[in-house]
C-alpha cells in the first residue's frame, strides 16, 4: 500500500529550558514541550518523541556541540603541524577581544590543544600546492609514535597549504588509520586558506569527536527504530553517520532550524526575504533571511572563528531574561547579566528580585497576568511590579517603558547590522518575530527600522523544531582554489565542484539515501588584492554576477579589473517531499477572550482565516504571545499565519518621505 | 533627560559608528586594512566633538578629533564634499594613516563621519613609508586638509596627486574609497537618528556626553589624591640619539587629571617624535583603561582630563620632525609612562609593562609592499599572568595570515611560534613574546621600526622584566647579522629576516 512508504518524521529541538518536538501525523500538527535534560540532553529527546508517539525519521537540533565549546569540555587531542607553527592556535590572531580593548588584563587566549600535544613535522608545501619540503618517512614515524605515546582520544592534523596540496595530510591521516587513531585531516574538513582557522575548526572537531559519538550512540539506542538526523550549521541535516565524523558543523544545530521556520513562513506568503528574531531567556538571534540561504564562512562560537559554513545569525546578549540597571551617571542599561531560568524575572514568582525585560513587558500590560509560559509556569505581576519600582525611576509603568526602550535600541542596532552586513536596506523586508517573546515586541521594532510589516509564523515558540520538517539533507563542500583569471579558469572551478559534487553524493548514498540528489555550486570570488569574497553561482556568466554583487554590497565595482577565485562550494541536497502544514482550525469573527490593561486577549487557536483584529490588542497562544500595538491590524492569512501591518495614515505618510532617506550619492 | 533616553542615542550611534567600519572593511582593497583591521570609525557632533567611536584601535580613536578640528578650522565642508588629512602637524599623526572626514547635513549641518586607515604605502624614500627617516618629506606625502571630493560627488584632482605618490596606486584607489563610501553610510544613519529624536537630538547628544564626564569623574574620585611621577627611555631614534627620556607627572585632584610631561626630551632627528594628538591619545587610553565602569566613550570622558606637552619635545614635536614612528612606538611608551604613574593613585590595579612596541616590519620592492605588526606579552597584573602573543594597549591589528601572506607576496614564514622564555617571573608572570621569521624569494628592501630592544618591560610589585626583543638578518649562506630596531636594509633571494618580539614584564614577586 503506498500509505505504508509515507514516514513520519518528527522533529525534536533542545533548548536551554526546554526541548520542543513536533510532528505531523494525519493532517494534525502535534507538539510538545519536555523540560531540559542537561546532564544527557537524549532523555528528553526521547521523552518527547514518545509523547507524541515516535517516528521514522527524527531530525534533531543538538546543542551537545555548541555547549561542548562554550564551556570547553573537548576531548583530549594532539594537533600535528609544519614545523615552526605548533603555536598557530596560541598566537590566534594577535588581537584581544574588542570588547576587552580598554581592559588592564585581557584574558589569555585558551588554545584547544594544549602545548605538549602541539607536534611538528618537517615539510613544507608552497602557497600553489607546490612541495618545497617532502615530509618523510622518519617524520611521519616520529609524530604518529608521539602520538600513540600521549594516548590522546583523537589527532587533528593541519599542515601549511594542504588546501592546495594534501598528499602530506593524507600521508598521516594513513598512519594514523593504521595505527588506530581517530583523526581529523584539515584538507577533508574544511580545504580553505587562512591557517589559524583552519587548524582551529579541525581541533575543535576532533576535540568533539569523542563527544558526539558517546551522545549519538547513547540517543540511538533510546529512540530506536527511528533514525536520527541532524540540523547542521549551514542549514540542511545530515546522516548521523557523517555527523558523528564531523560535529563542528552542527555548532548552530537549532538556531539553523529557526531560519528553515521563517523561510517557511516567508514562501508561504510568498514574500522573497525578510529579517527574523528570536527574542529567548538570556540572548536573542536575529538574522536576514533571503531567496537563497545567505551563509557565512566561519561560524563563531565562544569566540572561536570557526571555518565552518553557518546561516549568518547574529546573537545579541539581552532576552526576556535580561537584567535593567542604572549606572553610576545614572543612564539605564539591559542586560548583558540576566536572571535566566533560576530564579529567572520577578514575576516568576521564584525569588528573583531584579527587573528585567519580562518584567517590563508584564507591567506594561502586554503580557496577560494569567497567561502560564510554556503551559507551566504562572506569572506574578505583584514582585515585577516591586522590581521596577525598585529602580527609582519614577512608577513602575514608567520604569517598565524606559526598560522596554532601551532593550529595543539593542536589538534594533543588532537587527540593522545584519541588513548592513549584507548591504541590505532594513525597512524594506518585513520583520519575522519568534520564540517565546519576539512576538511582543515586534511592532515597535517594525516602527523603529521604518518597516510596514511584521510576520508571525504558525507556532512560534517552537518555530527551530518546526522548520527542521521542512529541511533536505544537505552535504555543503568547498576547497580553495586561489586562482587568478585565465582561459582555462571556468573548466577548472567545474572540474573541481565535480569532484566536490561527487564526493558529496557518494557519502550521502553511502548513508542509504536515494535521493534524488539536486546540486548547486558556487564560487567565493574577490578583485585581486582584496581579501572578503563574494559567493556567486558557478555559471558561464560567474565574472558578470560579481561585479553585480560587489555593486549591490558595496556600492561600486571595478569593472574589467582582474578577479581571482578563492573558493569552490558545493551544496548536494536530497529532494524531499516537505509534509504539508494543515489550515488553520478557528472560526467566525474573532471573541476577546479577556482583556490586559487596554488591550483585548484573543486566543490564536480560535482565530480563522480571514480573522482581522486591530490594535491595540493581544494574541496569545501555548507557546508564545503577539502583542498588535495601537496603529497596527492584524489579519490571519490564508495559511494560518498571522501578518500584522501599519494602518496608513497621515502620520505613516509623513515618516515615509522616501527621498529623505537617501544617502548622498558619491562616485566612489 | 531620562535614564533610558541616554541608552538608546548611545546604541544608535555606536551602531552608526560600527555599521561605517563593517563598510569600509567588507569595501576595502588592502590585506592591510581586510585582514588586519589598521582602521577605526568614529562619528562627530557639528562642533567636531566625539559623540561616538566603534570599538577598533586606541591610537587612532584618540587622536582623530584633532583630525576632525583641524579640518573645521581650514576649510569650510559644504554638503556632499569630502576631505582627507595625513598631516601629523594639522591634524594627522603619522603619514600612512589617511584620515576621511565626511560633513553631515540634514537640512543643516549636524555632524561629521570620520574614518582613519593605515595605508600600506604612502610614497616616500621607503616602500610602506614606515623605514627610519630624517625628516618628514622623506617619509611620504603630507597632506594638509584637503578636498578629496566636491559638492556634486566627483572625485579632485587631489585624489589623482595622491596616487601619483604611492607605489600601489591601485590599492590606495580601493581603500580611499571604501573610507568615502563608509562615511556616506553613517552619515546617512546619523541623519536618520537625528530626525528620529527631533528637537531634543541636540540637547540629548549634549546629556550623553555629560553622562560619560559624570562617570569618568565618579571614577577619578575613587583615585587617591596626589602627585605621581613617571619615566622610561625610548631605546634610540635610528639616527644616533640613545635612550631618550619621556617623563609623567600626574596631578589628581579631586575628579581632574593633569598628565604633564615636561622634561621629556626635546625632539630628535630620527622619526621617534609624537605629535600632540598621539600623546593626548595615550593619556585617555591609560585614564579610559582605570575607569570603572567604563563610559560611552566620546568628548565628555576627556572634559576633566587634562594633558601638558611642552612643545618641541618628543611629546609634541614641531615640524619638520620625522615621526613615522610616533604614533606606533613612542605612543606605547607613553602609555607605559601613564599607567606607571596611575598604579601609585590605584594601588593593586594596574599590571606590570607589556611588551611596549608594535615591531613594524616592511618589506618591500618590485611592486609589492607588506607591512606588518608583530604581538608580544602583557604584563602579569594582579588578577592572573600576561597574555601571550597579543596586542598591547594602543594597537589590536590583526596578523596577516600565513597563506595569505605567502599567497600576495614573494616571502615565506619559516617560523611563527610563541618565544619561549621571554615572559618576565613573577607570582603571575608575563605574557611571552613572539618569534616571526619571514624568508624573502627575490631581493627586497625591508625596514624594522622597534622598541624594547635595550631594556625589557618592567615587571612590578617584585616580579622581574620580561626579555627585550631581538633582532637579525639570518643571510642564505648561513651568516647571521644583528640588526638595530630601527633601520633598513636589503635582503637577497634565500636572506631571512627574524623578529623575537619582547614579553611581558611580571607581577608579584615570584
Amino acid at each position: 500500500m503506498p500509505e505504508a512508504r509515507i514516514q513520519t518524521i518528527a522533529a525534536v529541538d533542545v533548548g536551554g529550558t526546554f526541548t520542543d518536538a513536533i510532528v505531523i501525523r494525519d493532517d494534525k500538527v502535534l507538539t510538545c514541550k519536555v523540560p531540559s535534560t542537561p546532564r544527557d540532553p537524549g532523555i528528553a529527546v526521547g521523552q518527547a518523541l514518545q509523547r507524541l508517539g515516535g517516528a521514522d525519521l527524527l531530525i534533531h537540533g543538538t546543542t551537545v556541540a555548541t555547549n561542548a565549546l562554550l564551556t570547553g569540555r573537548l576531548g583530549r587531542i594532539a594537533l600535528i603541524t609544519t614545523k615552526g607553527f605548533r603555536d598557530v592556535l596560541a598566537i590566534g590572531r594577535q588581537n584581544r577581544d574588542p570588547r576587552e580593548l580598554y581592559a588592564l588584563e585581557p584574558a589569555q587566549r585558551q588554545p584547544l590543544v594544549p602545548r605538549e600535544l602541539r607536534l611538528e613535522v618537517a615539510e613544507r608545501v608552497g602557497p600553489g600546492g607546490e612541495v618545497e619540503l617532502a615530509l618523510s618517512e622518519g617524520e611521519i614515524a616520529i609524530a604518529v609514535g608521539e602520538v600513540l605515546a600521549a594516548g590522546v582520544q583523537a589527532c587533528a592534523v593541519c599542515l601549511l597549504h594542504s588546501y592546495a596540496n594534501p598528499a602530506h595530510e593524507n600521508l598521516l591521516g594513513a598512519r594514523l588509520k593504521l595505527a588506530g587513531v581517530p583523526h581529523v585531516l584539515s584538507s577533508q574538513l574544511a580545504p580553505e586558506f587562512r591557517e589559524y582557522e583552519r587548524s582551529l575548526v579541525t581541533a575543535a572537531n576532533a576535540g568533539l569527536l569523542p563527544l558526539m559519538r558517546e551522545y549519538l550512540a547513547g540517543l540511538e539506542a533510546r529512540v530506536k527504530p527511528a533514525r536520527v538526523v541532524l540540523m547542521h550549521s549551514a542549514g540542511g541535516w545530515l546522516p548521523a553517520e557523517i555527523a558523528a565524523l564531523e560535529p563542528v558543523k552542527l555548532a548552530l544545530s537549532g538556531p539553523a532550524g529557526g531560519i528553515a521556520g521563517v523561510r517557511k513562513a516567508l514562501d508561504m506568503e510568498g514574500l522573497a526575504g525578510g529579517v527574523a528574531f528570536d527574542v529567548g531567556g538570556t540572548s536573542t538571534d536575529v538574522s536576514l533571511v533571503q531567496q537563497t540561504a545567505t551563509l557565512r564562512p566561519v561560524t563563531e562560537i565562544a569566540g572561536l572563528p570557526l571555518r565552518t559554513p553557518s546561516l549568518d545569525i547574529h546573537t545579541i546578549g539581552a532576552g526576556g531574561g535580561s537584567i535593567a540597571w542604572l549606572d553610576a551617571g545614572n543612564a539605564l542599561h539591559v542586560g548583558p547579566q540576566s536572571a535566566g531560568a533560576e530564579p529567572g524575572p520577578a514575576c516568576y514568582g521564584k525569588g528573583g528580585k531584579a527587573a528585567t525585560l519580562t518584567d517590563a513587558l508584564l507591567v506594561r500590560g502586554r503580557i496577560p497576568r494569567e497567561l502560564k509560559l510554556g503551559g507551566e509556569i504562572g506569572l506574578q505581576y505583584a514582585p515585577a511590579e516591586a522590581a521596577l519600582a525598585a529602580l527609582g525611576m519614577g512608577t513602575a509603568k514608567a520604569a517598565a517603558q524606559a526598560v522596554l526602550q532601551v532593550a529595543l535600541a539593542g536589538i534594533e542596532r543588532a537587527l540593522r547590522r545584519v541588513t548592513v552586513e549584507r548591504g541590505v536596506r532594513a525597512d524594506d523586508l518585513p520583520l519575522v518575530p519568534f520564540g517565546g517573546a519576539g512576538g511582543l515586541i515586534a511592532c515597535d521594532l517594525a516602527e523603529l527600522l521604518g518597516t510596514a510589516t511584521v510576520l508571525v509564523p504558525r507556532h512560534p515558540g517552537l518555530l527551530c523544531a518546526l522548520g527542521m520538517l521542512f529541511t533536505p539533507a544537505s552535504r555543503d563542500l568547498s576547497r580553495t582554489l586561489l586562482l587568478r583569471e585565465s582561459a582555462d579558469l571556468l573548466p577548472m572551478a567545474v572540474s573541481a565542484a565535480d569532484e566536490l559534487a561527487a564526493r558529496a553524493t557518494r557519502e550521502l548514498l553511502d548513508c542509504k539515501l536515494n535521493g534524488p540528489f539536486t546540486t548547486a555550486a558556487s564560487l567565493d570570488v574577490r578583485y585581486v588584492g582584496q581579501s572578503f569574497e563574494l559567493n556567486v553561482p558557478l555559471k558561464p556568466d560567474w565574472r558578470k554576477r560579481f561585479e553585480q554583487a560587489h555593486e549591490r554590497e558595496f556600492g561600486f565595482a571595478r569593472k574589467g579589473e582582474a578577479v581571482e577565485i578563492v573558493n569552490v562550494r558545493v551544496r548536494v541536497a536530497a529532494k524531499h517531499a516537505p509534509p504539508k502544514l494543515p489550515a488553520a482550525t478557528g472560526k467566525g469573527k474573532p471573541e476577546p477572550v479577556g482583556q490586559s490593561a487596554h488591550a483585548p486577549v484573543f486566543e490564536r487557536v480560535k482565530l480563522g482565516a480571514g480573522a482581522t483584529i486591530k490594535g491595540p490588542a493581544i494574541v496569545t497562544e501555548l507557546s508564545s504571545c503577539l502583542y498588535v500595538k495601537e496603529g497596527w491590524t492584524a489579519k490571519v492569512t490564508r495559511q494560518g499565519q498571522i501578518l500584522v501591518t501599519r494602518n496608513k495614515g497621515p502620520e505613516r505618510k509623513r515618516r515615509g518621505r522616501k527621498g529623505q532617506r537617501k544617502p548622498p550619492k558619491g562616485r566612489q | 533627560m531620562n535614564a533610558a533616553e541616554i541608552s538608546v542615542l548611545h546604541h544608535a550611534l555606536v551602531g552608526a559608528a560600527e555599521e561605517m567600519g563593517e563598510a569600509l572593511k567588507r569595501a576595502a582593497f588592502s590585506p592591510n586594512i581586510k585582514e588586519r583591521q589598521d582602521y577605526s570609525c568614529a562619528l562627530f557632533d557639528a562642533k567636531g566633538r566625539l559623540l561616538a567611536q566603534a570599538a577598533h584601535l586606541p591610537v587612532h580613536l584618540g587622536s582623530m578629533p584633532a583630525s576632525v578640528q583641524a579640518v573645521i578650522a581650514s576649510m569650510s565642508l559644504g554638503q556632499g564634499e569630502v576631505a582627507v588629512v595625513n598631516d601629523p602637524y594639522e591634524g594627522g599623526t603619522h603619514l600612512p594613516d589617511l584620515t576621511v572626514v565626511v560633513p553631515i547635513f540634514d537640512g543643516k549641518l549636524i555632524g561629521y563621519a570620520a574614518n582613519r586607515a593605515h595605508h600600506a604605502d604612502i610614497g616616500g624614500a621607503a616602500p610602506g613609508s614606515m623605514a627610519p627617516q630624517n625628516d618628514l618629506i622623506a617619509e611620504g606625502l603630507v597632506i594638509p586638509p584637503t578636498l578629496l571630493r566636491t559638492a556634486k560627488g566627483a572625485r579632485t584632482q587631489a585624489w589623482r596627486l595622491i596616487l601619483a605618490n604611492t607605489r600601489t596606486p591601485l590599492e590606495r584607489d580601493g581603500d580611499l574609497g571604501a573610507q568615502v563610501a563608509a562615511c556616506d553610510r553613517a552619515g546617512a544613519r546619523l541623519a536618520e537618528i537625528r530626525r528620529r529624536h527631533g528637537k531634543s537630538y541636540d540637547k540629548l547628544c549634549a546629556a550623553l556626553q555629560r553622562h560619560s564626564r559624570l562617570l569618568i569623574q565618579a571614577s577619578l574620585m575613587r583615585l587617591k589624591p596626589g602627585v605621581y611621577e613617571a619615566d622610561d627611555f625610548l631605546d634610540d631614534d635610528g639616527a644616533g640619539t640613545t635612550d631618550i627620556p619621556v617623563r609623567v607627572t600626574l596631578t589628581v585632584a579631586r575628579d581632574r587629571l593633569t598628565f604633564d610631561f615636561t622634561g621629556s626630551a626635546p625632539q630628535v632627528r630620527g622619526g621617534v617624535n609624537a605629535v600632540r594628538a598621539v600623546t593626548q591619545s595615550a593619556a585617555y587610553y591609560a585614564a579610559l583603561c582605570i575607569a570603572d565602569p567604563r563610559p560611552p566613550i566620546n568628548a565628555g570622558c576627556f572634559e576633566c582630563i587634562e594633558v601638558i606637552a611642552p612643545q618641541g619635545t618628543v611629546v609634541n614635536a614641531k615640524r619638520p620632525a620625522p615621526v613615522a614612528g610616533g604614533n606606533v612606538e613612542t605612543s606605547q611608551r607613553i602609555v607605559d609612562i601613564c599607567l606607571t604613574a596611575l598604579a601609585q593613585a590605584v594601588p593593586g590595579k594596574v599590571p606590570a609593562n607589556a611588551q611596549g612596541t608594535m615591531n613594524n616590519l616592511t618589506i618591500g620592492g618590485g611592486g609589492f609592499t607588506y607591512y606588518e605588526t608583530i604581538a608580544g606579552g602583557y604584563g602579569g597584573g594582579p588578577a592572573r599572568g600576561g597574555a601571550s602573543a597579543t596586542h598591547s594597549h594602543m594597537t589590536n591589528t590583526l596578523n596577516t595570515p600565513v597563506e595569505a601572506l605567502e599567497h600576495a607576496y614573494p616571502l615565506r614564514v619559516d617560523e611563527y611560534a610563541l618565544r619561549d622564555g621571554s615572559s618576565g617571573a613573577g607570582r603571575h608572570p608575563g605574557g611571552e613574546g613572539v618569534i616571526r621569521r619571514v624568508r624573502a624569494l627575490t631581493r627586497a628592501q625591508f625596514a624594522l621600526l622597534a622598541e624594547r630592544r635595550r631594556r625589557g618591560p618592567a615587571g612590578a610589585q617584585g616580579g622581574t622584566a620580561g626579555a627585550p626583543g631581538l633582532d637579525r638578518v639570518i643571510r642564505k649562506d648561513g651568516s647571521v647579522e644583528a640588526l638595530s630596531p630601527k633601520c633598513s636594509g636589503t635582503l637577497a633571494a634565500g636572506d631571512a629576516i627574524e623578529i623575537q618580539t619582547p614579553g611581558g614584564g611580571g607581577y608579584g614577586q615570584p
